[in-house]
């Protein structure tokens, strides 16, 4: 009788439990709650720790502050003690934590192809360390750690060879000498032929002090190029020519100056500012060798307020040899061995290195990805990224500052310190010691307080470059022969992947060009005159022929292109750059200075953010010669908003926007914002919040205007949401509740500025491009911001978290939110303080003053939205239109 | 002619009728309540740690401070659960040879660290912040229950988001007296 | 013969039941049907496939992009939301007017119109990016204790459609009893006798049972015309309530109500002149209808043609560029040849229904109704996409194309739609029987 009465109680024992088991509920199983065994020093579970340290550009470096959550950077911040950075960053220090847990990251040493340990590859470096006539090569060298390893291994091993490979130089770098404008002493600025607005190092300090001179004085500038630059679409007067004839505009603006004649034209016109600005006041920046001579002569008269520096990767002692030379001994075969360092000169150099490099017996290549010149050599091994590194860096004005790790390396990778030490000794030593070593020589007894200044500001007090005696004497270089017929061919980093190098980063990748919003490759940029004539219109598929070289790349006709000049961009056409970078765009590095052009009759469609420059008559981008006077408000049937002690409000200085793409990177770091891919751009989706629009300005340059949400008070957006997920807060904010969103889209199609992102796929997860769903990129997301799901809208936010995170502070100090405390992510990102944001219930604020700005003007006025994002008119000088 | 249904047809349209009219509102009624259930909030739901936690004992009985573990809760979003060494400070001492307090001994030792289960959930896009409720005089017991009686840790409220409006929208009967000042800048700022 | 009667058969009671009522209790249908059927069940199956296609992937496997997000699920909603205006304008206009034509077309309009609506209210579902949460559109007393937002024209949708549905379904299947339990008397079989007797709710012709019936029919015929009216309204202030050029037009919501009447007689015209073929109704469904019918579809092109005047004109008149714009480039942009081709759809090819030929020939009717669907679903769709691609910014400025989702999901619900007719068909009384046998016995009374 038991049995059976067992069977039966057992029974009910496992019934009862699955019971149990369901009634602990439907959820989805939670994640563990992890807490530390020891916590970590200063960490407060949820609020983020800042760390100063630099991150380097070709080379050079910039000071960045970067927001670390629990050990995870998060967000790179721009350091305000740093002189490249004040405050502000680029696109490409905004993308360096995507860099840092990029999945594709080249993990553990190889050799031929197959994974190896780093013993392995520090014996054979030690070993080719010792060979006579191996060859070092490395980028520009910022690092004075760096520089004395160098020293040391050149010392210790006379026949090894030290090489240096740029791809790209820092703006206004000629002929050897840095050119270091003083922003606070000059009116006027004619620029032939440099970019220092353009994608670079020293980018953010040009522009930080461009602005302010304009800003506060006005500035006055004048550009000659061969096509749109950031600086030529800033200046108020624009000319472009082909490439061979910016030399003679220097001559003639030389020859008006010392008192030529008194003609009029583009020349008459920049040597008038100059004069008008009155001796050292005025400079001309140039960066074409062979114009310098006669640039430092007009500088020279005018006692233009220019420095010059020894550029940044010159120490004293140490002359790298070029490429050139290196590419001869190779092919001699004199190189028994090669080591590279952090360069990709395969895809730099192309073929002609590859076939050189052949000749190698032994090849040696270290960088952050298992790039072409790794696919090429015996044995690769990852170095750190420099968010995982300890280093040291020097900015493009001398300026030197340390570099700290964010977090524990992630891969089995090792710093360009360890590298070299390996072969120095088999005893190689961490990089942080070689680092410490390196400054506590310098320091002596001080070294421990310095040591932690530096470490928490973020800069080296007392580094500088040298300031070199005077202008050098240099004479015109030769030009360049140009070939009668056929299209002169202006070579430009890419503003989104610069060299190459950030290809595989998918944010860098997805922001556009400035001039025609490509993204996910490039094209030749035509001038309209040439289109017409070729009968070529955009995204006309076009093969360029030059030095024996052809590239294949779609044309887009571009209006402020030089006739009868092509500008291409470098970077891209990579084939061993991870899922994301391989495939996209093409090559050009091979193509000479001219190019022939022809037309292949295909078709290949330019993934394109914007396809419409034009304003159509709408005034969507008035300067202050088109801006009409506004009245009142008109009366309006909605209720009027109560705000109570906060009211956020946004003016953007159009005047003051490179179109530097800084906040639209910023803006996708900080808020988590996913990367749809070129075929979901094609196909017109986007999901960049802040995004930067360009528009053909009636004198014929481009004017740019980066439009975030409106949070308009009578939002349109607000009525037409079925389920009231698009709703107005207290202060002013138009805020989207992501959870309560079902997607019907009304409100985007409701919104006149179209500032609203849907999320047609699960880009974020299940449905990202590429590897960008890895779980490794999960670290580097925005805790305080949700990650939004398939089906949901999305928008800019006035970054609500951070104005939470402000009012919740002083609410629990019992004092009000102070002017300046809530910064939004564009607007410390950009570099030409163009984004005034704050309180506009604080009759002080900087925001009122702006609103206050008889340039003042809300975009689609006439719609009554009353949009709290409002912008400053650009200036035309004289008051003439476009003049 | 015969007729085709029996007379009881008659009642049974009328009830189908009925039930036409009073299914739908029923089962709208019980999905309503099915949501409101313990079942899918997780109230008072006792979950499985991997070591028997009594708060009891350690806050009512010992007399410990919610603060002493919870480090973060005046000044961070999130409370905090204390790292091993906490529980270290006391049970080195204490109770050092405890089978309960096995795991707690090997997460100090080997550096493994523990993993505790999550019992107040809240959906992945809500952000909550509890220092500027602790600051505004929310205790701690409003929320989480009297955790001074829990042998183990459950969760008290039901912690959905018409609950959170019900105290949002009336806070004032909510609220205790403030126990302390408000915080100095120097611990707010990170 | 009076005007009146030439609607009307001159067939007795009996032989009328015979003709409308026989065909359905036939045990088996003819190889035509099956073959629809077949036909009809597959394309319902494609649609199937393509909601779920969509709903495990996504919004984005259609060609809708962030600045035109409204593709062809707004316009196939409009379009069969229309659709389905003219069974409710026949059975309540139509009857409230005393139009002695409708009786013979009544009851399949009706069938039209409540499918077409069952389809139209599921492509706002379909088009949400979280569909599984439609439910949030109900206002009930929900855990987060937030209701729907009022202000919206979708949460109006959402009460037109429920309601149109409801209504739509209520008059139709009271309007039915009768002939059902005309059904039940005449069934051959014990099955069909059960199923007509259930769906006859026990009628027995008594005069109490004609007297509640006609209250109530005329009453709900009362509430239909007005209900019809606020829902294109409402359908048109889906767009009107916004600010986008080429949508803010107070003309919206009659436009709407005029054009789904349009697009509604245009389907009725085919589906008449279908069932008349296949089921041998001539003598109920006469060339007379066809005329009349005809002269509703010139009226309302006429109309149509109006709105479509007023808005050029005021695009014109309001000097607002962006406006203007719009205007030149809805002829002159990328949809130009689109939009000319359904004006001619819309507003030139029905002129031949002045010629009193055309008007009383089935095969031209035909024609032309197909070509007003055709133009009327394109009205649709581009007043859906040329704002968007041409708004207040030019920067956003983006062409919708579809993709082959699109197509299928408009076809696969074209065939259910079909599916459903074939199977009304089968087993209701395409005709209102009752209806005509006494408007016959009207038309006879001096």
């Amino acid at each position: 009788m038991s049995a059976p009465g067992h069977t039966r109680r057992e029974a009910l024992r496992l019934f009862s439990a699955g019971t149990a088991a369901l009634v602990a509920g439907c959820r989805a199983p939670a994640r563990p709650i992890v807490p530390y065994r020891d916590m970590p020093e200063g960490l407060v579970e949820g609020k983020p720790l800042f760390f100063a340290t630099t991150l380097p550009l070709a080379g050079a470096g910039r000071g960045v502050l970067v927001e670390s959550h629990e050990g995870r950077p998060t967000k790179v911040h721009g350091n305000p003690l740093h002189p490249a950075s004040l405050g502000a960053t680029d696109v490409f220090a905004e993308a360096a934590v995507l860099g840092l847990f990029d999945p594709a990251r080249s993990r553990a040493p190889l050799r031929g192809g197959q994974p190896v340990g780093w013993g392995a590859l520090a014996q054979a470096l030690g070993a080719v360390a010792a060979r006579d006539g191996a060859a070092l090569v490395t980028g520009p060298v910022g690092s004075a750690a760096m520089a004395g390893q160098i020293a040391d291994l050149l010392a210790r091993h006379p026949g090894m060879r030290w090489f240096m490979h740029r791809t790209v130089t820092p703006a206004l770098e000629v002929s050897g000498v840095q050119v270091w404008p003083d922003f606070d002493s000059l009116d006027a600025i004619v620029t032939i032929g440099a970019d220092p607005l353009g994608p670079g190092p020293a980018q953010i300090a040009l522009a930080k002090g461009w602005s302010r001179a304009r800003r506060e004085r006005g500035l006055r500038s004048h550009a000659f190029d061969s096509g749109p630059t950031l600086t030529s679409a800033r200046a108020d007067r624009r000319m472009s020519l082909r490439p061979s004839a910016l030399p003679g505009i220097a001559g003639a603006l030389l020859a008006m100056l010392q008192g030529g004649t008194a003609a009029s034209g583009p020349v008459a016109e920049a040597a008038a500012i100059l004069r008008a600005a009155g001796p050292g006041r005025a400079a001309v920046l140039g960066d074409a060798p062979a114009a310098s001579g006669t640039i430092a002569r007009i500088n020279a008269l005018l006692d233009a307020p220019i420095r010059h520096l020894r550029p940044f990767w010159q120490w004293p002692g140490l002359a790298p040899a070029p490429m050139p030379e290196l590419m001869a001994e190779m092919e001699a075969g004199r190189v028994p061995a090669l080591v590279l360092l952090g360069v990709n000169p395969v895809y730099d150099l192309g073929n002609a290195f590859a076939a050189a490099m052949a000749q190698v017996p032994e090849r040696l290549h270290f960088g952050t990805e298992a790039d072409e010149t790794a696919a090429a050599c015996d044995w690769h091994g990852p170095l750190h990224h420099p968010l995982e590194d300890w280093s040291d860096l020097r900015a493009v004005d001398g300026t030197q500052a340390l570099v700290q790790p964010l977090i524990a390396p992630l891969h089995d990778s090792r710093s360009g310190y360890e590298v070299l030490a390996m072969m120095l000794g088999p005893e190689p030593g961490s990089a942080f010691e070689i680092l410490r070593g390196t400054w506590a020589a310098r320091w002596g007894d001080a070294v421990e307080e310095r040591w932690r200044q530096s470490l928490h500001d973020g800069v080296i007090e007392g580094t500088a470059a040298e300031v070199l005696a005077g202008p050098p004497d240099v004479a015109d270089a030769a030009a360049p022969l140009v070939e009668a017929g056929g299209f002169e061919l202006t070579q430009r980093p890419s503003p989104s992947v610069l060299d190459g190098s950030f290809a595989a980063n998918a944010w860098l990748q997805e922001t556009p060009d400035p001039f025609t919003k490509q993204v996910w490759g490039s094209a030749a940029w035509l001038a309209p005159s040439d289109a017409q004539a070729l009968g070529i219109a955009d995204g006309d598929l076009v093969e360029l022929h030059s030095d024996g070289q052809g590239a294949r790349l779609p044309a887009i006709v571009v209006p402020g292109q030089a006739e009868g000049c092509i500008t291409v961009h470098r970077g891209y056409g990579r084939v061993a750059a991870g899922p994301i970078g391989s495939g996209v765009g093409t090559r050009v590095a091979g193509l000479g200075t001219t190019a022939t052009l022809r037309a292949t009759g295909s078709r290949a469609e330019p993934a394109r953010l914007q396809a419409d420059m034009n304003q159509h008559g709408r005034n969507i981008l008035p300067t202050t010669a088109t801006l009409a006077p506004t009245g009142p408000p008109p009366p309006s049937f909605y209720t009027q908003p109560r705000d109570g002690n906060l009211a956020w409000g946004m003016v953007i200085d159009t005047d003051a926007c490179i179109g530097c793409n800084a906040c639209i990177t910023a803006c996708q770091s900080e808020n988590n914002i996913p990367v749809v891919g070129p075929d979901e751009t094609r196909r017109g989706r986007h999901m960049h919040w802040m995004r930067v629009d360009a528009y053909l300005m009636e004198d014929g340059g481009h004017g740019f205007q980066p439009v975030p949400c409106m949070h308009c008070e009578h939002a349109p957006c607000e009525p037409v949401c079925p389920v009231e997920a698009s709703v107005h807060d207290s202060e002013g904010l138009n805020v989207q509740v992501y959870n309560r969103c079902i997607g019907t889209r009304f409100c985007q199609a409701n919104c006149p500025y179209k500032v609203r992102r849907f999320n047609f796929f699960d880009y974020a997860d299940r449905q990202a491009f590429e590897n960008q769903g890895a779980d490794l990129l999960q670290a580097l997301r925005n805790p305080d911001v949700t990650v939004r799901a398939r089906g949901v809208m999305e928008k800019c936010t006035y970054c609500v978290q951070r104005i939470s995170a402000a009012r919740r502070d002083a609410k629990k100090e019992n004092r009000p939110v102070a002017e300046g405390e809530v910064v939004t992510a564009c607007q410390s990102a950009c570099p030409a303080d163009a984004i005034t944001f704050g309180n506009l219930a604080d009759p002080a604020s900087a925001v009122n003053r702006a609103k206050a700005d008889p340039r003042h003007y809300a975009l689609l006025e006439d719609l009554g939205t009353r949009p709290r994002t409002t912008y400053l008119a650009r200036r035309v000088p004289d008051g003439k239109e476009g003049a | 002619m015969a007729q085709i249904f029996r007379p009881s047809a008659n009642t049974v349209v009328r009830l189908a009728l009925l039930a036409l009219a009073l299914l739908p509102l029923a089962g709208v009624g019980l999905a309503m309540g099915v949501v409101r259930s313990e079942y899918l909030t997780g109230r008072d739901r006792t979950p499985t740690q991997p070591v028997p936690f009594s708060h009891a004992h350690h806050t009512a009985e010992v007399g410990i401070d919610c603060r002493y573990c919870h480090t973060a809760v005046e000044v961070s979003a999130r409370a905090g659960i204390p790292p091993t060494a906490t529980c270290m400070t006391c049970h080195s001492q204490l109770w050092t040879d405890a089978e309960m307090l096995e795991p707690v001994r090997r997460s100090f030792a080997t550096g493994e660290r523990l993993r505790w289960t999550p019992v107040n959930r809240l959906p992945g896009y809500v952000y909550f912040d509890h220092s500027i409720h602790v600051a505004k005089g929310v205790a701690c017991t409003t929320c989480h229950g009297g955790v001074g009686a829990m042998r183990l840790t459950r969760q008290h409220a039901p912690l959905t988001m018409g609950w959170c409006l019900d105290c949002h929208r009336n806070p004032g009967p909510r609220l205790s007296r403030r126990s302390r000042p408000p915080v100095p800048p120097r611990f707010t700022r990170s | 013969m009076s005007a009146a009667s030439a609607y009307l058969p001159r067939m007795t009671a009996a032989e009328i039941t015979a003709e409308v009522a026989d065909p359905v209790l036939r045990p088996a249908f003819g190889r035509r049907w099956w073959i629809g059927c077949g036909i009809a069940l597959a394309l319902t199956l494609v649609m199937v496939a393509s909601v779920l296609w969509l709903l495990w992937q996504g919004v984005g496997i259609w060609g809708v992009n962030t600045s035109n997000v409204w593709g062809f699920a707004l316009a196939n909603y409009i379009w069969w939301i229309g659709i389905g205006n003219a069974g409710t304008l026949i059975s309540s206009m139509l009857l409230l007017t005393r139009q002695r034509w409708r009786a013979s077309v009544s009851r399949f309009a009706e069938a039209m119109t409540l499918f077409a609506a069952a389809i139209a209210g599921l492509f706002p579902i379909f088009h949400l990016g979280r569909p599984w949460l439609c439910y949030w559109l109900v206002p009930y007393p929900d855990t987060m204790g937030i209701y729907p937002q009022w202000r919206s024209p979708l949460v109006w949708d959402f009460f037109a459609i429920a309601a149109y549905l409801l209504f739509s379904l209520m008059f139709w299947y009271t309007g039915a009893i009768p002939d059902f339990a005309t059904l039940r008397d005449r069934a051959r079989t014990r099955g069909s006798q059960v199923f007509y007797g259930i769906l006859a709710m026990g009628w027995r012709n008594s005069a109490r049972h004609w007297q509640i019936y006609e209250s109530y029919y005329l009453a709900m015929a009362a509430l239909g015309v007005p209900m019809v009216v606020s829902v294109h309204s409402v359908v048109g202030l889906d767009f009107a309530a916004g600010l986008m050029p080429g949508w803010q037009e107070t003309i919206f919501p009659p436009y709407f109500v005029v054009g789904a009447m349009f697009s509604g007689f245009a389907m009725v015209v085919v589906l008449a002149a279908a069932l008349r073929h296949a089921l041998g109704l001539e003598a109920l469904i006469t060339r007379a209808h066809f005329d009349v019918m005809g002269k509703v579809l010139l009226f309302a092109s006429l109309v149509m043609a109006l709105s479509y005047a007023t808005e050029w004109f005021f695009a014109w008149y309001s000097h607002d560029p962006a406006d203007q714009f719009l205007l030149s480039w809805e002829f002159f942009g990328a949809y130009g040849p689109i939009y000319v081709f359904m004006l001619a759809c819309n507003c030139l090819v029905p002129q031949l229904y002045w010629f009193r030929a055309v008007r009383r020939s089935v095969a031209a009717s035909v024609v032309i109704a197909l070509l007003i669907n055709v133009g009327m679903w394109l009205e649709r769709i581009l007043i859906v996409a040329i704002t968007p691609a041409r708004g207040h910014l030019p920067s956003q400025w983006s062409i919708f194309w579809p993709t082959v989702w699109d197509w299928l999901t408009l076809v696969g619900s074209l065939g259910f739609f079909a599916l459903m007719f074939f199977l009304f068909v089968r087993l209701v009384p395409t005709a209102s029987m009752h209806e005509v046998k006494a408007e016959i016995f009207r038309g006879e009374r001096p």
